[in-house]
């Protein structure tokens, strides 16, 4: 029944993210201000944008890890709640296991609360990657406890990923194993949000753009569009943008 | 699935007291082998004061560590980078938090068995036992349970509304929970000058039986406990605010 009514909304609503107006403030500080969006399914978009400029705000609201202050926030026509968590995939820009977790307790408590997840592919990638699931996640390096997480949000079969600076913290030869991941594993149905201000690294693999500046969209196109009609590439494109108002002081 | 989250609430909770349990026990019964021995007060007898010390020492830690255990699975489990994992899973807010409070009674009532059974194995329990005596045993664990969960809950929601400041978040809890603190006793003191003054609660109280009394003061525990638990829900479903 669940999915009869999921079905319809698709029917209705063909964006799978939709926001409008969507503000949110820090006491008097305004981290987003009216934002509106629509992304579609089966695409990888980057959220692309200088640090403080709303990338990770924008993924919390999403998640429900953080309330608007105004405006509304949409998955599939749902607000974020239980019924958008169950088809959202997240990987935050932390670490978020308990000290005594070790990596098969995480893969435990993903196989109890997430009926798309694949336990088999996460046992698989731990392994090829020398990851023994008894070892204890706290003692890891810093790039493995990386991985740990990203092999467990990418073994869902989710409609929406999305990823919080997933190759911000780690090395060339890292990022190119995370982002490989990334491509070799998510839903071909489901759409890839990815936030990062690593823009030349990922470029190669979005679809979309969307440039995020003090909390407002500046630019939401294609890809290919921006190479036809700028005649560069989004990494040049973004490097001008966020150039040509360098001393702006904030139109906070 | 709320089965499932109080499964791993209990596996993050006893991680830590098992061993203590376990330590406890052991040094109970060293002591109850000792004195029946009967060692004297000479030099002999060290060890016993040694292991009686001990005895203390872990009877002093079980409660300690079981109360910060209680407040750290909560602020770091909800309100720290767990947080991003727990309030991400797709459960209601409302099972979070009860399964916290559960996961914090069940530690506190594990810890108050183990203490009681420590003493019983140290020997000295010896009580006359009547149908009287088990009714006010058991309105004292219900008036201990809704106390200790009055209690938490006010800690919870003191972190829930501490955690709204987008600064010192610690400390605001703290303040939070002196203004809680305050407010309360602030009431308390008003019901009693009001009841105090009504024309019908005296005669009430006076003809109260000691059963009644006991549940006059699990009643308001209740009430207290129930306002502070929607409220944390509250705040976490419809405030959330993670670092």
């Amino acid at each position: 029944m669940m999915e009869d009514i999921r079905t319809s909304k698709t029917a209705q609503d063909d964006a799978l993210i939709r926001l409008t107006g969507l503000t949110k403030s820090f006491g008097a500080k305004r981290a987003l201000s009216g934002i509106d969006l629509e992304v579609g399914r089966g695409k990888i978009v980057g959220l692309l944008g200088p640090n403080g400029s709303g990338k990770t705000t924008l993924i919390k609201i999403l998640n429900g890890l953080l309330r608007p202050t105004s405006g509304v926030a949409l998955i599939d026509g749902h607000a974020p709640g239980v019924e958008t968590k169950s088809h959202v995939s997240y990987l935050p820009d932390r670490m978020y296991f308990a000290d005594w977790m070790k990596a098969a307790d995480l893969m435990d408590l993903f196989s109890d609360f997430y009926a798309d997840f694949d336990r088999q592919k996460a046992a698989e990638m731990f392994s090829a990657l020398g990851i023994r699931p008894m070892e204890r996640i706290k003692t890891m390096s810093k790039g493995t406890k990386e991985k740990v997480q990203l092999v467990l949000v990418m073994s869902r079969q989710a409609e929406l990923y999305l990823l919080d600076e997933p190759i911000a913290g780690v090395d060339p030869a890292a990022r190119d194993f995370i982002l490989n991941t990334i491509l070799t594993n998510y839903n071909e149905n489901g759409t890839v949000l990815i936030s990062t201000h690593l823009i030349a690294d990922i470029e190669r693999v979005l679809d979309e753009v969307i440039f995020l500046q003090n909390g407002q969209i500046v630019r939401h196109d294609s890809v290919d569009n921006i190479r036809a009609t700028e005649g560069k590439s989004v990494d040049q494109l973004f490097r001008e943008i966020f150039r040509a108002v360098p001393y702006q002081g904030g139109d906070l | 699935m709320f089965g499932k989250l109080m499964k791993y609430e209990l596996k993050s909770l006893l991680k830590g007291l098992l061993p203590l349990y376990g330590a406890i026990l052991a040094v109970a019964l060293i002591n109850a082998v000792m004195a029946s021995f009967g060692i004297g007060n000479s030099i002999d007898g060290l060890p016993q004061v040694t292991a009686i010390m001990l005895y203390f020492g872990l009877c002093v830690a079980v409660a300690v560590v079981t109360f910060l255990v209680i407040i750290q699975r909560f602020y770091k489990g909800l309100l720290g980078q767990e947080g991003y994992l727990m309030f991400t899973l797709p459960v209601p807010t409302w099972q979070l938090t009860l399964s916290k409070l559960l996961g914090a009674v069940i530690t506190t009532i594990l810890s108050g068995i183990v203490g009681m059974l420590s003493i019983l194995i140290l020997g000295s329990l010896n009580i006359n036992w009547t149908l009287d005596a088990t009714l006010f045993v058991i309105e004292l664990i219900v008036l201990m349970l809704v106390g200790v969960a009055a209690m938490i809950l006010e800690i919870y929601v003191a972190m829930a509304l501490g955690h709204l400041a987008n600064k010192h978040r610690i400390a605001m809890s703290f303040v939070w929970f002196v203004v809680l603190q305050t407010v309360l006793s602030f009431l308390t003191g008003l019901a009693a000058m009001a009841l105090g003054y009504s024309p019908f609660f005296p005669v009430f109280y006076a003809n109260l039986s000691a059963h009644g009394m006991m549940w006059m003061m699990i009643l308001p525990c209740l009430i207290e406990a129930a306002v502070f638990y929607f409220g944390t829900t509250w705040i976490l479903k419809n405030k959330l605010n993670l670092e």
